[in-house]
């Protein structure tokens, strides 16, 4: 087995923090029993959720295209005599 | 749906006693992160709970596609420690575990001092570098979840890793070096 390098022995030092006792309870004394966390349905969580798609990608490029072939479209437009 | 998910489930669905679960299977994490990323030791113990506390009233918009519930708690460790960097002061040697036993008592007073030499050095790296520095070679994560906490890519990761480390190391030479 290789011996320990003092750079390991010190990485190991330092990851080997001891959590103080009761911690656990202290964190649960501290939560509000009163308002639990609630699972996030806003528009914002499912717009979120709808980007991550690949769906919501092409959606949010074509939509930019549009945009882009719109304004290419309206300047183009001043040149075109009526 | 793994272990994480049902305890984080039972919380929202009002078990507030299931929070426990997650705190007791992590709070090592936590508390490897925070001690090593906060200035003042001291400190260790308020901001490892502040970081449940975050992580319980937004447990809501944890979204298991996006990273583990780890990688998510982490994330929360890292911001808040960040937060805390304006209060420099240099991490507290004296409140760190003891060493590793060794023979001699020559071998103690050397570690020792290797250790501080270390300590300061890693204490005075830039907080992106030390949070990297902390999370993969500290504790062990895989460099992409430490990206994915650092909100950075894995090549920003590989070079951050690489200027503490060159540090670290640049510190632990006078330690080699013979007098």
């Amino acid at each position: 087995m290789k011996p320990e390098t003092p750079f390991d022995a010190w990485k190991r030092r330092r990851r080997d923090a001891p959590v103080p006792e009761h911690f656990a309870d202290r964190v649960l004394a501290g939560l509000h029993p009163a308002h639990p966390p609630r699972p996030a349905f806003g528009l914002n969580t499912w717009f979120a959720a709808w980007l991550d798609t690949p769906l919501g990608k092409v959606g949010v490029c074509a939509l930019g295209c549009l945009a882009c072939v719109l304004r290419v479209a309206s300047l183009v437009a001043v040149f075109v005599p009526r | 749906m793994n272990d994480d998910q049902q305890a984080i489930n039972r919380v929202l669905a009002g078990d507030v006693d299931a929070f426990r679960i997650l705190v007791v299977r992590y709070e090592q994490a936590v508390f490897c992160a925070v001690r090593n990323l906060v200035p003042d030791a001291g400190d260790c113990e308020d901001v490892a709970q502040d970081v449940f506390l975050a992580a319980y009233s937004h447990l809501g918009s944890f979204d298991p596609r996006r990273a583990s519930f780890v990688t998510w708690l982490l994330t929360i460790a890292r911001n808040t420690c960040y937060r805390m960097r304006q209060k420099k002061r240099p991490l507290l040697l004296e409140s760190l575990p003891e060493g590793t036993d060794r023979n001699s008592p020559e071998c103690v007073v050397e570690q020792e001092e290797t250790f501080r030499l270390l300590d300061e050095a890693l204490a005075a790296l830039p907080f992106e570098q030390r949070a990297v520095f902390v999370l993969a070679e500290i504790q062990g994560l895989p460099l992409e979840e430490v990206g994915t906490i650092e909100g950075v890519r894995l090549g920003t990761v590989k070079s951050r890793l690489h200027r503490a480390r060159e540090k670290l190391r640049r510190a632990f030479r006078p330690a080699l070096e013979p007098p």
